[in-house]
């Protein structure tokens, strides 16, 4: 591809803005993740309207294990919170950071949440293992 | 040097490098977070063998036969997702190229690179990671794909690719400065059989190891 000087000066120019352009963007959005979603650390697990202390959670709960993970079953956490047909409810998992996952009842079965506040659901790939997880919220399908 | 290099030159070359870069991919994927796999690996071997072969399309050549490579290993967890990450970030190395090919390409001054390794690794990490996201639930019948989770999820996926862009910016420069040695090596006559039997033994460390 052949162009002329002027061309590849203006080229040469954006790709300079672009870079700068991106990394403004990137400073910004962790910025905002610093200042904004830091604040969401907390302790507890929300799973729909009823909140759990960690303690309270690992203290009453059997744990079982699924692969190397260690934690509590989320079908008793999903009981425990009184959650009525939950086979006809969709899960959104939400971590510390915004980071969020929506995923069937055939799965939350599976699934298990361990001390590190991560949940492990062993049917589907990581991404969908949430690591500092803070919420899980419940809808109907 | 490219009208002069054959056609079979480049092909090995693509599997040569697209067996490399799946190899690291397995070998260090599971230790090395992914914007450092991005900005290092695959952002240094496509930029490298840009400069070296000179030869549009084949780093998402590579691309494939680095995901090829990653889907006969069986513990580097979702298979599909790193697939359709090295697929994604060859096709967006493609795509960066494009626009300003020349210009990267006839770069001398060490502030074009820089800015080319930023664009470049920022680009590919954040667009594998978003392509990734929406692609993987249509392989799971129980993950559902939900743009707005997404979407909030936006502001930390561009946090990451900063990371990943000045890591590129680092490794773009030196990426480009091994040009001389790597032509030698293809001017070698050991060339094809090295090549081949590199990329051989990235396929049988693979299969041993991991399968």
């Amino acid at each position: 591809m052949k162009q002329g000087k002027g061309e590849a000066k203006v080229k040469k120019r954006l790709l300079i803005l672009l870079a700068v352009i991106l990394i403004i963007i990137g400073v910004g959005s962790t910025l905002y993740i610093t200042l904004f979603k830091g604040a969401e650390k907390t302790e507890v697990l929300l799973v729909g309207e009823t909140e759990f202390s960690l303690n309270e959670l690992f203290g009453t709960s059997d744990l079982i294990t699924v692969g190397e993970y260690q934690g509590v079953s989320l079908v008793e956490v999903i009981n425990k919170a009184g959650i009525e047909n939950p086979e006809a409810q969709e899960y959104t998992i939400i971590a510390e950071d915004g980071y969020q996952k929506t995923v069937e009842w055939e799965s939350i079965k599976e699934g298990i949440f361990t001390s590190e506040k991560r949940v492990i659901l062993p049917d589907l790939p990581k991404q969908y293992w949430l690591k500092n997880t803070t919420r899980i919220e419940i809808r109907e399908k | 040097m490219n009208k002069k290099m054959n056609k079979i030159k480049i092909l090995l070359g693509v599997v040569i490098f697209g067996s490399i870069w799946g190899l690291l991919e397995c070998v260090l994927g599971s230790y090395l977070p992914g914007r450092v796999m991005t900005g290092v690996v695959a952002l240094g071997l496509m930029t490298a063998t840009r400069f070296i072969y000179n030869q549009k399309g084949m780093q998402a050549g590579m691309g494939l036969i680095a995901a090829a490579l990653l889907a006969v290993n069986p513990l580097g967890g979702c298979v599909i997702c790193s697939v359709i990450a090295i697929v994604v970030e060859g096709a967006v190395f493609e795509l960066v190229w494009f626009i300003f090919s020349p210009d990267i390409e006839k770069a001398e001054s060490m502030s074009i690179k820089v800015c080319a390794g930023i664009v470049t690794a920022y680009a590919c990490y954040t667009l594998a990671y978003v392509m990734g996201q929406v692609v993987t639930p249509l392989f799971f019948s129980n993950a559902k794909l939900q743009f707005g989770s997404l979407a909030v999820f936006i502001p930390t996926i561009l946090s990451k690719g900063l990371v990943a862009g000045l890591i590129g910016g680092v490794v773009f420069p030196a990426a480009a400065s091994v040009k001389q040695i790597g032509v030698s090596f293809l001017r070698s006559k050991r060339y094809y059989s090295m090549g081949s039997i590199a990329s051989a033994a990235c396929w049988i460390v693979v299969i041993i190891l991991y399968r």
